[in-house]
């Protein structure tokens, strides 16, 4: 049982040693000549603008949901004024980032790792090698800059959207004010609040999810099963640590 | 001219190739055979430096690929070109910029002397009017030429096939043999053909090796081949089960 255990370890820490090295030869490709501008644009309109919608139908629900489970209890306690606030805190403290990079890991990760995954095994990166084409910067690069930029500005998409359906299910069905919902957040959020789920955690959220999952999609073997395996590890994989870095996130910055 | 010494390379411990060593004489075409599993496509791979080898020396030119580093290999690749067993066309690249594409990433020419290269390249192919068309709407054959095209738009020194025929119909096997003698002596680059087809080992080589239980060995010639005097050879290439 302990060799199992002690085996388990060292492959553990050698693949948490090689996505370093992986992660280390992202960051060159990004700074490298090679780096196409047009290939980044090209992911971010892939990865963010096809993201938009189905982010703005998870927000839409999580904050009417959140919003009429808060406001039954607080109404109990006679303090149904403050729900902006407490509405407000959890979608962009928590909420908002969370879900936006649920649904860029389950949408882009599992697509970005098949890609690349199907290029690996069928010896496209192989063929980019071959013609001296580095395929970091080629293709990893453009995909973690682009979900870099992407995920902070789903994020306040997702946000806004939370907070707005919020106010919606606060104003139809328990009858209060929108002024009293918008001042209620207006006062006890702050700065930090609001741009800490944008600045800090969108940008790492992003590179989370481009980092493993075009790890996972270069790594694989096996033909179709393989790339099938890479998509639900990729996305298994990016959620486990969003949520691991979210913990720490918050932890230190609120 | 590719120098192979002492080469040996193996995989979680199995050996492939075992202190290999021979000789690809340059601007011929050299067909390298055996059965599956024995080494040929990895030898390939090797000489590109895509991955490394266990032990030994490999010399293009008289460079060592293994003491560079990868930006140094990188300037090495530019003088192959390789057609790889699937042809790897880029799926989401039209049939122009696969075959483009190392000219834009590698040279400062305008994006119509490109065209005009691409174009002569696919022409030579037999294949122009697939120019704005994506993989996915080409045979195996077709694609399979579109990666010939792709490998020799650059005009490499050394153009490195691998099962180039294999998967194709008799007919488009035969057009591809005559495409990679035409284009070989074109160009005048050295070839290397990695293959179990009967029919491409005769129509295209100059030179043959066989590889077997890790070691590399010069056969007869492709007049000669079928009846080699070597037990390994005749059984091979006539089919023969021990």
């Amino acid at each position: 049982m302990f060799n199992k255990i002690g085996t388990s370890l060292i492959n553990f820490f050698n693949l948490l040693g090689e996505y370093a090295l992986f992660i280390v030869q992202i960051v060159k490709g990004t700074f490298s000549k090679e780096l196409c501008f047009k290939r980044v644009l090209d992911q971010v309109y892939r990865t963010g603008a096809q993201s938009f919608v189905i982010t703005a139908i998870t927000l839409l629900f999580v904050g009417m949901v959140f919003t009429n489970q808060v406001t039954q209890e607080f109404a109990k306690m006679g303090a149904i004024k403050i729900i902006g606030g407490i509405v407000g805190f959890a979608i962009w403290r928590e909420l908002g980032p969370l879900f936006a990079a649920v649904v860029v890991a389950a949408r882009v990760g599992a697509a970005i790792s098949s890609e690349i995954a199907a290029m690996k095994v069928t010896e496209q990166i192989d063929a980019l090698r071959s013609m001296a084409i580095n395929p970091f910067s080629y293709l990893y690069a453009p995909r973690m800059i682009a979900l870099i930029l992407v995920v902070p500005l789903l994020i306040v998409f997702a946000d806004f959207i939370g907070f707005v359906s919020g106010m919606f299910i606060y104003a139809t069905f328990y009858h209060g004010n929108y002024i009293a919902y918008i001042f209620s957040a207006a006062h006890m959020l702050n700065l930090t609040d609001i741009l800490a789920g944008v600045l800090i955690k969108g940008p790492i959220f992003g590179a989370v999810i481009a980092g493993v999952s075009t790890f996972v999609g270069s790594r694989t073997t096996q033909g179709s099963q393989g790339i099938g395996k890479a998509a639900t590890t990729a996305v298994v994989t990016s959620l486990i640590v969003v949520f691991i870095a979210n913990f720490f996130i918050s932890f230190l910055v609120f | 001219m590719i120098e192979i010494k002492k080469l040996t390379k193996s995989y979680d411990g199995r050996v492939i190739l075992d202190d290999l060593n021979m000789t690809i004489k340059s601007k011929k075409r050299t067909t390298i055979i055996g059965t599956s599993g024995c080494g040929k496509s990895t030898l390939l791979r090797l000489i590109l430096g895509l991955e490394p080898f266990d032990s030994g020396q490999l010399l293009i030119d008289g460079k060592c690929i293994s003491c560079v580093n990868e930006a140094q290999k990188n300037k090495l690749r530019l003088d192959f070109g390789m057609v790889f067993q699937s042809s790897a066309l880029f799926d989401s690249l039209t049939v122009a910029e696969n075959v483009g594409l190392v000219l834009k990433e590698h040279t400062n020419m305008s994006n119509a002397a490109i065209k005009d290269k691409v174009m002569n390249a696919l022409k030579l192919v037999e294949l122009a009017d697939t120019y704005n068309k994506m993989p996915s709407e080409l045979s195996g054959g077709m694609k399979k030429r579109v990666a010939i095209a792709r490998a020799i738009i650059n005009d490499p020194k050394v153009i490195l096939f691998d099962e180039p025929t294999t998967g194709l119909d008799p007919i488009t096997s035969t057009r591809i043999e005559l495409l990679i003698n035409k284009l070989t002596d074109y160009i005048g680059a050295t070839s290397i053909i990695v293959t179990h087809q009967i029919s491409t080992i005769l129509n295209v080589s100059q030179e043959i090796y066989m590889f077997s239980d890790g070691q590399a060995f010069k056969t007869e010639g492709a007049s000669k081949i079928l009846k080699s005097k070597d037990k390994k050879v005749h059984n091979f290439v006539n089919g023969l089960v021990e």
